[in-house]
């Protein structure tokens, strides 16, 4: 068989060329990571990429580059990072990826030598951890370990280059570059065991980080770095005040905001309604939450894991855990759709409770996914009403006479707005013809059905007109079409004209469900308004739905709904991030402590195992020792002895069995085990100038006639000795 | 022991060295044509020397005949030359009633061929088949050059005036091809002291027998070739047969060339085994005349420099052994 002859390096040329590609394999991969943050620089990430595409594709093109365009590119690159920082000033995150993105283009497409290549691994490496940092996925895991290699083999090749004196300003030639030819030539080059140390040491450096990331406690990386946490955007979507349309222009927005991991399927009972926010009071064409429910006694601030519910007894309590990551920049309110026993957090953490209208809080917009437990979760129609509504049930059937609409629940009951817009709202309900008296669901559902017939949905309203001063008057005189808040804050208007206390509810409504990882996952584009009415019949805050489109006028009635699935590649990565809020961001302290206890206990019973079979060991080897022929030990004397003649024969045989691994992995040699080394010791013997004769004896193992390595070896301890000799004269 | 071949280095050497030492001393400051010379002969292979006039060639190739005890004859080649007058002729014999063999010049152990491009490609033939086989024939017999048998050819590169270039397919059949150069001031003066202008003149001795000569060429065949530099020596021919430059690459007769011409090289060097060196250092005289342009140069020592250059790139680019 004559194989051809592999020549056990790669030279400069091709080095070269590895090293080139895999820098713009690196820059790719930066981008990627990137692309993962969503600060609104997709144009110049994705320009980036096809930069370094084209790279990987066409090496030889950007080498065609003039040299003269390097000169002038850093000054015009300069220029633009200045201006764009001016311009966008305060937001410092997308100039900054901007300004990495030209830089990596830079970096890839003008030639590197060793400093450059530096840089290039140094900008990586920040995109990477500026990625990771903000979006905490489970792509960022498997990004650094990319990079990992990429950087280590990189750095590898950049040493192996350092030898040569001329690498300064070498110039590839991709005259005749090809991927395959490289490729084979790579393969054929490397040598098996050194890969396989080199998966090993990969191996044992995941293993390890894995290790710690199971032992050492957490930390909020958000604290951490904290000029991270003032530059993301939030997504304004719900906060303490929301305009006409807030709600609407969320709805635009395809990004997922929820991820829940439920008891069953089942436990959704199809309407799915999650209530974060509830605005009592109307002004000025806004709702919002009353200064009085922003402020002591409605709004408690605590420090907890986790929030008992008062309503429940002990007994309640337990009930089955659902699990609710919240993306970064939604809300700083958690959605909670319903009463629950208890609300558990991660760690302590600061809350804001508002425990009259159901709404918990955090104390700021967490950037990073923010996830939470509830037990016993159960999605209310009704809410009962807290001891503050009781102020409520005394007013009912009466007309109004506490001036105070400051206070919440007064503020539930307030029309802030003109009189002639009130006559307006009046006229409707007298058209409603209704006796007085009536119950909160059977006005509700009048209500409901007369806006149902005069409009309908559209996410572009209709009706607005410039003379007005209430949006939601002009609306119900001239509109036709409207979005959902604009139904919910005509529904209230009219109901606290006729004298039933209303406000509006913000959160998400609908859903679907991704059966790769069993969960079940909220848009941001499923935001909602909505409205909770004052029952005074059964003492409770009754929700009704206004916006057309979502079940039954009747707000008693519950029509079956069906969920959405999710399907596709878009399922399955998403996927891929719900298992890593699983496991890795949701990681709690007890199961830490748990797994490391285990692993400690677990580590200790094998040692103990280990100690006392030594000991045994020790005992009978005692015994032996003391008497060494009797027959009860002849087991012991042949195990030695076994074992000896074992290590023996596998020391004989061990270029044979080198050879017939090779011959295994399909990587013949063109060497046999004795060249190989008498080669390798002829070139440290020639670098070292040994003399003549030796070098003489060297070169006849390498390319004399076949020796046994029995023969050989004498020459290479001379060797050996004669190479030490030199260097301990002329250490160099 | 298995390892030790029947080459009994150290003598090798010895008489290797006894050679050169004595061919020397006549021909002053060429050890490489030297040295090349005696790599030629122990190779069994021949030698054509592209030079001026004058420079030593038929003295060279006179010396090496007495050194080695060995018959020399010389061909002086014109153009009105026939095969016969190389080879020989049958003349009937009045007495015996028959044809003999009158043998020619050919028959003797090192022939010095000069000026071989003056003569028609007929008579080139006829001697260039004597070298390829080592026998000839004529009418109908056979006749056996005596061992050893070299023929050393001389070309006049300058004045090719009236001349038959050899084409390259007759090329082939040189082991090797060397010039001999200028002497430097030294050695110059040194014969201008001593040296005599005809070479009857000179008394060289013999200081190898013929039987030894023969005894080296068997042993060239035996000298070890190790796989990774036989796949070297085979590297270098392909990358010849790649390079566009080139109008064709070298022969698989041009490889085993290389192969026995570094063979020889490592002998006379006292090794039983190759080296790449020896590949290396046998590489330009045994391709350089096996490979032509494709663009002809006008002159062709030009054309020789430019495929020496071409050569020296493949080389230093074709990766040797580690």
């Amino acid at each position: 068989m004559s194989t051809a002859y592999n020549p056990a390096r790669l030279n400069a040329e091709e080095l070269h060329q590895v090293k080139q590609l895999m820098g713009a394999l690196m820059a790719l991969l930066s981008f990627w990571s990137l692309a993962s943050l969503d600060v609104g620089s997709a144009p110049f990430i994705l320009i980036g990429m096809v930069v370094a595409i084209t790279a990987l594709v066409f090496p030889g093109g950007c080498a065609r580059i003039a040299p003269k365009t390097w000169k002038y590119a850093v000054p015009c690159i300069l220029l633009f990072i200045t201006v764009d920082f001016t311009l966008s000033l305060p937001e410092f995150v997308p100039p900054l990826v901007r300004t990495v993105v030209l830089l990596i283009i830079y970096r890839v497409l003008a030639p590197r030598n060793q400093r450059e290549d530096l840089q290039m691994i140094l900008i990586c490496l920040f995109c990477l951890v500026i990625s990771g940092a903000l979006t905490v996925s489970l792509l960022f895991a498997v990004q650094i370990l990319l990079f990992t290699s990429l950087a280590m083999a990189l750095l590898f090749i950049i040493c192996l280059l350092d030898r040569g004196k001329d690498s300064k300003a070498y110039v590839i030639q991709w005259a005749d570059f090809r991927w395959s030819k490289l490729v084979k030539r790579v393969w054929r080059v490397i040598d098996l065991r050194v890969g396989l140390l080199s998966v090993l040491l990969f191996g044992l450096v995941v293993g390890i980080s894995s290790l710690l990331f199971v032992l050492i406690p957490r930390f909020d990386l958000n604290q951490a770095i904290p000029f991270l946490e003032m530059s993301t955007q939030a997504r304004s979507g719900f906060n303490d005040e929301v305009s006409l349309g807030d709600v609407s222009e969320i709805q635009q927005d395809e990004s997922v905001a929820l991820r829940i991991d439920l008891p069953s399927r089942e436990a959704l009972d199809g309407e799915m309604y999650w209530r974060m926010l509830v605005l009592d009071e109307y002004r000025n064409g806004r709702f919002r939450a009353s200064e009085s429910l922003r402020t002591r006694p409605f709004r408690e601030f605590a420090e907890k894991r986790s929030l008992e519910s008062k309503r429940r007894s002990g007994a309640e309590r337990a009930g089955a855990l659902w699990t609710i990551y919240m993306e970064g920049g939604v809300s700083r309110y958690l959605p909670i759709p319903g009463d629950y026993a208890a609300v558990r957090f991660e760690k302590f953490q600061s809350v804001e409770l508002i425990d009259a209208v159901h709404v918990v809080g955090l104390d700021s917009v967490d950037q990073s996914v923010f996830s939470y437990q509830v037990e016993g979760l159960s999605f209310n129609r009704r809410f009962v009403a807290s001891e503050a509504d009781q102020l409520l049930l005394v007013e009912d059937g009466e007309t109004v006479a506490n001036d105070d609409f400051s206070s919440y629940p007064m503020t539930t009951l307030e029309l802030a707005i003109e009189a002639n817009s009130i006559a307006v709202l009046r006229a409707i309900n007298e058209g409603l013809g209704m006796q007085p008296g009536l119950d909160a669901a059977a006005y509700s559902q009048a209500v409901t059905d007369y806006l149902w017939q005069r409009f309908s949905y559209s996410l572009s309203p209709n009706g607005g007109q410039a003379g007005e001063p209430d949006p939601i008057i002009s609306w119900l005189k001239n509109g036709s079409q409207g979005h959902c808040e604009l139904f919910a804050g005509a529904f209230v208007l009219l109901a606290r004209e006729a004298g039933y206390p209303a406000r509006m509810v913000v959160g998400f409504a609908g859903g679907s469900w991704n059966p790769v990882e069993a969960y079940f996952l909220v848009r941001n584009r499923e935001a909602h308004a909505w409205v909770e009415i004052f029952d005074a019949s059964q003492g409770n805050w009754l929700r009704v739905d206004p916006t057309p489109g979502r079940g039954s006028s009747d707000p008693e009635r519950i029509l079956e709904q069906i969920m959405p699935i999710e399907s596709g590649w878009f399922a399955w990565v998403d996927s891929l991030r719900i298992q890593w809020y699983r496991r890795v961001v949701n990681f709690e302290q007890e199961d830490q402590v748990e797994i490391a206890i285990g692993l400690r206990d677990g580590l200790r019973n094998f040692s103990d195992r280990v100690k006392t079979r030594m000991d045994e060991f020790w005992e009978s080897w005692k015994a032996f020792v003391v008497s060494p022929f009797e027959w009860s030990h002849a087991r012991w004397v042949v195990g030695t002895l076994l074992v000896l003649a074992l290590a023996y024969g596998l020391w004989l045989l061990r270029f044979s069995l080198l050879n017939l691994l090779f011959l295994l992995t399909g990587r013949r040699k063109a060497l046999d085990p004795v060249r190989l080394k008498a080669a390798r010791h002829l070139r440290r013997a020639r670098l070292a100038g040994a003399d003549a004769l030796l070098i003489l004896e060297l070169q006849s193992i390498r390319y004399g006639p076949p020796r046994s390595m029995k023969l050989a070896t004498p020459v290479f301890r001379q060797a050996r000795q004669a190479v030490k000799r030199r260097m301990r004269v002329n250490p160099e | 022991m298995k390892d030790s071949s029947v080459i009994p280095a150290p003598r090798v050497l010895e008489t290797v060295e006894r050679l050169r030492a004595n061919i020397e001393q006549t021909i002053r400051g060429k050890t490489e044509a030297v040295d090349r010379t005696i790599i030629c002969l122990i190779a069994g292979g021949h030698l054509l020397i592209e030079d001026l006039p004058g420079l030593g060639k038929t003295t060279l190739a006179y010396c090496l005949a007495r050194s080695i005890d060995c018959s020399f004859s010389r061909i002086q080649f014109t153009s009105d030359m026939l095969p016969s007058d190389i080879i020989g002729v049958s003349i009937y014999d009045q007495k015996t009633r028959d044809f003999e063999f009158k043998r020619g010049p050919i028959f003797a152990n090192v022939v010095l061929a000069d000026e071989i491009n003056r003569t028609t490609p007929k008579t080139q033939s006829s001697l260039l088949e004597v070298m390829g086989r080592g026998k000839l024939s004529v009418d109908g017999q056979t006749y056996t050059v005596p061992p050893p048998f070299m023929v050393i050819a001389t070309q006049n590169p300058v004045d090719y005036e009236g001349t038959f270039p050899l084409p390259e397919s007759q090329m082939d059949r040189f082991l090797m091809r060397m010039e001999m150069g200028y002497p430097d001031f030294e050695n110059e003066l040194d014969i201008l002291k001593n040296g005599q202008l005809h070479y009857d003149d000179m008394d060289s001795v013999p200081v190898v027998s013929k039987k030894e000569v023969v005894e080296l060429q068997a042993y060239v065949r035996e000298v070890y070739i190790e796989n990774t530099v036989a796949e070297y020596i085979v590297r270098l021919v392909a990358a010849t047969r790649k390079e566009k430059a080139f109008r064709s690459g070298v022969s698989p007769r041009g490889t085993l060339s290389l192969k026995v011409a570094a063979q020889a090289h490592a002998l006379s060097a006292g090794r039983a085994f190759v080296l790449p060196d020896d590949v290396r250092s046998v590489l330009h005289p045994v391709f350089v005349h096996r490979l032509a342009l494709r663009k002809s140069m006008s002159d062709p020592l030009e054309e020789r420099r430019a495929v020496e250059g071409l050569l020296a790139e493949i080389e230093a680019r074709v990766v040797e052994p580690a």
